[in-house]
């Protein structure tokens, strides 16, 4: 059997988008609940990154309201397996626009301080504090590896929320496809 | 192309909920909510009352002071002090048009008489949480990002004193020139405000006396 078998073979057990969805989950709904409770702070953190302008001050202002809440929607939704696909593109999107902007604010301040990347630690907005950045960085790629396994999986098996996708929002649910 | 449209519809519907549960927990919570339009980081004051052409300096110590920290023994500043730490030392200049004042200076406004008598003041800009865990005793406390709630109180003993004294944590925290504005445009003379860059940081590490709990 080829690797593209294999992969398949496992895709459709739906172990390894279980674990995704539950990994990401966990992540974005705790990392958005810490900034829902303390959005100033959080406003403060994503002013640190330079990405936005000052003025107007609606730009920053209200990314610092929308984001916490994409993060727990998009949790939300991988956790309850409900519009899967679309969490998983906002959860890629996040990650792929925030793991950049982490990599260059701590070589700002490596630059900044004259000390090593590895011994760089600042508060990055993502929840936990004061962090080691490197550790960060390699954490935020293994959760792109996740949310691309959430993102490209074919599998339909242990979503709880599926029957409210075919049902109450009348989505057109893909067949089951991992049935051999 | 269907699945990718179904995807693109799921990732806007996620958005769009986000975006309606973001600004109504937004609107109805008492603490910590952000007001969209308003400028939280501009440094400068939109409705000044100082003289711009000022120097920032402030005016030399008078006399020698000193302290009495916790312990009871009292000692001069400036022998008191042990090494600032390094995030003090090492912090970047912040620019801002307010005058600064001096851990020295601090101290001999802390001392003055005048300062029991209300005609100094201290304003705390750090958020409550750290406030209630110690801060410069006698400090009032004021967070420039919920400022409504304690600008009244403040302005109450603030307007017409000698000095306000305004700092956070020191090092890199620009909330005390956030503060600094907040007075300013709530009318308090920006003549009689002084920027303490060193912060509360600065005054822990010089092992000054402190005070915990919220001022009734």
């Amino acid at each position: 059997m080829n690797e593209l078998g294999l992969i398949r073979r496992a895709d459709q057990t739906g172990i390894p988008l279980l674990m995704a969805r539950l990994i990401l989950a966990g992540m974005f709904i705790y990392m958005g609940s810490v900034k829902i409770a303390d959005p100033v702070e959080f406003l403060k953190l994503v002013r640190q990154y330079h990405m936005l302008p000052e003025s107007p001050a609606f730009l920053l202002n209200t990314t610092a309201i929308v984001l916490p809440w994409l993060e727990v929607v998009v949790g939300t939704a991988l956790l309850l397996g409900l519009h899967v696909r679309g969490a998983a593109l906002a959860a890629t999107i996040m990650l792929v626009v925030f793991t950049p902007a982490i990599f260059l604010r701590a070589l700002e301040i490596r630059a900044e301080k004259g000390i090593s990347f590895f011994q760089v630690e600042f508060n990055c907005g993502c929840g936990g504090g004061i962090v080691i950045i490197w550790k960060k960085l390699l954490e935020n790629m293994g959760l792109v590896v996740l949310s691309l396994v959430a993102l490209l999986s074919a599998s339909q098996k242990f979503r709880p929320a599926r029957w409210v996708e075919q049902r109450w929002l009348r989505a057109d649910v893909e067949p089951q496809r991992e049935t051999a | 192309m269907g699945s990718i449209k179904k995807t693109l519809g799921e990732l806007l519907l996620l958005g769009a909920l986000s975006v309606g549960l973001a600004f109504t927990v937004n609107a109805v919570r008492t603490s910590r909510s952000i007001k969209v339009n308003k400028p939280y980081f501009t440094p400068k004051a939109e409705v000044g009352n100082g003289d711009p052409s000022r120097p920032k300096t402030s005016p030399a110590p008078k006399a020698t002071v000193t302290v009495t920290p916790p312990e009871g023994e009292p000692v001069k500043a400036a022998s008191a002090a042990v090494s600032p730490q390094p995030s003090v030392a090492e912090s970047k200049k912040l620019e801002h048009d307010y005058q600064e004042i001096s851990f020295e200076e601090v101290v001999e406004v802390f001392n003055d008489p005048a300062t029991k008598q209300g005609l100094n003041v201290f304003v705390d800009a750090r958020k409550h949480e750290v406030y209630d865990e110690g801060h410069i005793p006698g400090a009032l406390h004021c967070d420039p990002y919920e400022a409504e709630k304690h600008i009244d109180q403040v302005l109450a003993q603030a307007n017409g004193v000698e000095r306000v004294i305004v700092y956070c944590g020191g090092g890199d925290c620009e909330d005390s020139i956030f503060m600094c504005r907040e007075l300013v445009e709530a009318g308090v003379s920006q003549d009689s405000i002084y920027l303490y860059p060193g912060g509360f940081t600065e005054w822990l590490a010089r092992n000054m006396p402190t005070e915990v709990g919220h001022e009734e």
